[in-house]
């Protein structure tokens, strides 16, 4: 097997992607392996941090701990998070509230409609990720939740 | 002038309309649904809100989302790019009841152009030439007739609610009269949610030359020239260039006071785009586009004027700094639409990872794309990946630009409409100026 040929396996696994590539051509059998890099680039974030303010933080905050019975109740829509049905009303839940699928979790307030979001899970409220009356957009993680 | 300005758009259009945010000193809030979250508008805005999922209608084109992204960024206006919102004359309204300024025109015009048969009468209230047709919708198929027998066969069946190609039928008798009139109507009902339509008379061999047009709030009102945009698949544009190598100067400068004098009739303001179809060398009235148009690059090349940085102007209340007297063009400029599609396969959408991403550079050349390496095409939107524009001192000189930068481009991964635009640009059909808008069906069928 010449150089040349191994150049061309090369050329083959970076044109269609590949991360490995074993052949056997007669009495010679070749293995190439791609060290897989992590890509550099990071995303932008979500809400990087304007001048006057500051939800861009809440990019890192959503990160689910390393533990798998933990699930998180995400955003339905982008808006204001309130965490009771009124200013001076009680909280919907708070840490160590039992939920279940259909308990209303919050609320999150876009043009000028109260959106209930619900639970979705069953378990115990681990941890409440914003705060009250703060930005949140779709897909944000709001609460952990344990699962029971 | 805004502070801060919220984009509801993606793409390419998106990344433009930050270019010049960047340059003025405006701030930029991207918004982005879940699949474009490593898009290059959100990397290149100053912040970004994620405001749903893939569909557009429950993301870029659900108004509660957009709003209350804007409301939560705290923007001082909306750009609504093109196509999503851009002509929702509810959404319009929206924002300005919440103080938040819509970059586009009024919607009381924007509503009276935008049923495509009373915007005829608008523009025959301008003294502008509209092709012979119904006078608005026709009522029945008995009306229908009526029509056709006045102003003869051909025909274009056409959706009152439609515009941009979409909901038309051609009849060239009796008989497919009747059965497109039932299919026009189905057709209509189905994509606008109104099945009113309109008959107009067929040109069998017209171009397509539109006006762009920029009116401030105070009553001043200037043309940017013309762009011509024969070079249409299955009535969506592929190729658009200014100025037309068809017009002379007294048919152009007729042809641009027509536009204004269409944009006056219906109280337009900001941009604008009022499109004409020409034959045998009398042009009639098509329809108004009420927001800036995918093409409107070969109109900054040939002027020098940076629409989006016109349309911020004219939204923040001032007065157009341009006289008509003012406004020179030079040279010729031409822009080739590349899209993820494979015109081997009749064009059908290649989404999928741009491995390698290299777009060309140089004297005369300029790439409008939000593309780059390692970007992931989605299949959720349509399929432009970038706009290609040369310019030239001649529309020679244009050709050969535009040859090299597609030469030079380099989309690796997937399938794109590039092959199609160098046979395009050699063909000599295309270069001695002997095309219309059936003359891609033509090339393409050859």
């Amino acid at each position: 097997m010449s150089v040349d040929r191994i150049r061309e396996l090369l050329e083959i696994m970076e044109s269609h992607g590949l991360a490995e590539l074993e052949l056997q051509e007669g009495e010679f059998k070749v293995r190439l392996c791609k060290e897989q890099r992590q890509v550099a680039g990071a995303p932008a974030g979500a809400m990087a941090p304007l001048a006057t303010s500051a939800y861009g933080e809440q990019a890192s905050q959503g990160q689910a701990p390393d533990q798998t019975d933990l699930e998180s109740i995400k955003s339905p829509i982008v808006g204001t998070f309130y965490m009771a049905p009124a200013p001076d009303a009680e909280a919907f839940v708070h840490m160590g509230s039992h939920v279940t699928e259909e308990t209303i979790v919050c609320i999150v307030e876009a043009m000028k409609v109260m959106n209930e979001v619900k639970s979705g899970v069953c378990g115990v409220i681990a941890e409440v990720l914003v705060e009250n009356g703060e930005a949140v957009e779709y897909g944000q993680p709001l609460f952990l939740v344990k699962q029971e | 002038m805004f502070s801060r300005i919220l984009i509801a758009n993606r793409g390419e259009i998106a990344v433009r309309i930050i270019h010049t945010c960047q340059r003025m000193g405006v701030e930029t809030v991207a918004v982005f649904s879940e699949p474009d979250r490593e898009a290059l508008h959100v990397r290149l805005a100053d912040a970004a809100v994620c405001v749903g999922p893939a569909e557009s209608a429950r993301s870029y084109l659900h108004i509660p989302s957009i709003v209350s992204a804007a409301e939560i960024a705290n923007v001082e206006a909306i750009h609504p790019g093109y196509g999503f919102l851009a002509e929702n004359a509810h959404f319009a309204d929206i924002c300005r009841s919440l103080d938040i300024e819509f970059i586009g025109p009024l919607s009381h015009a924007m509503e009276a152009m935008a049923d495509k048969s009373q915007a005829r009468a608008v523009a025959e209230k301008g003294g502008v030439p509209i092709l012979p047709g119904s006078d608005g919708p026709v009522a029945d198929d008995d009306e229908a007739i009526a029509v056709v027998h006045r102003i003869g066969y051909p025909v274009m069946i056409k959706a009152c609610a439609g515009g941009g190609g979409r909901g038309v039928r051609v009849a060239r008798n009796d008989a497919s009269l009747r059965s497109g009139l039932v299919q026009a109507r189905a057709e209509a009902e189905a994509a606008f949610g109104d099945g009113s339509i309109y008959i107009e008379k067929l040109l069998d061999r017209p171009r397509h030359i539109e006006v762009q047009v920029l009116a401030d709030n105070h009553g001043n009102a200037v043309h940017l020239g013309e762009r011509d945009c024969s070079i249409q698949r299955r009535k969506q544009k592929l190729c658009e260039e200014s100025p037309s190598p068809t017009l002379d100067g007294r048919t152009r400068r007729h042809l641009c006071e027509a536009g204004l004098a269409v944009a006056s009739a219906c109280g337009y303001t900001n941009a604008g785009t009022v499109e004409f179809l020409y034959q045998d060398g009398q042009f009639y009235f098509l329809e108004l586009n009420a927001r800036i148009q995918v093409e409107h690059p070969v109109t900054e090349l040939v002027t020098g004027i940076d629409i989006v940085e016109e349309q911020l102007r004219i939204a923040s209340g001032e007065q157009l700094r341009h006289r008509q007297r003012d406004i020179a063009f030079r040279g010729h400029a031409i822009e080739c639409r590349i899209n993820a599609e494979d015109p081997d396969r009749n064009f059908a959408p290649c989404p999928g990872i741009i491995r390698l991403f290299v777009d060309p550079v140089g004297e005369g050349v300029r790439m409008d794309s939000h593309a780059y390496s390692g970007y992931v095409v989605p299949p959720h939107y349509d399929s432009l990946i970038g706009k290609m524009v040369a310019h030239g001192a001649t529309r020679a000189e244009a050709i050969a630009r535009m040859q090299r930068a597609l030469a030079e481009l380099v989309v690796d991964g997937i399938k794109t409409t590039v092959p199609f635009h160098r046979a395009l640009m050699a063909n000599h059909r295309f270069t001695n100026n002997e095309f219309d808008l059936n003359f891609v069906d033509e090339f393409l069928g050859s």
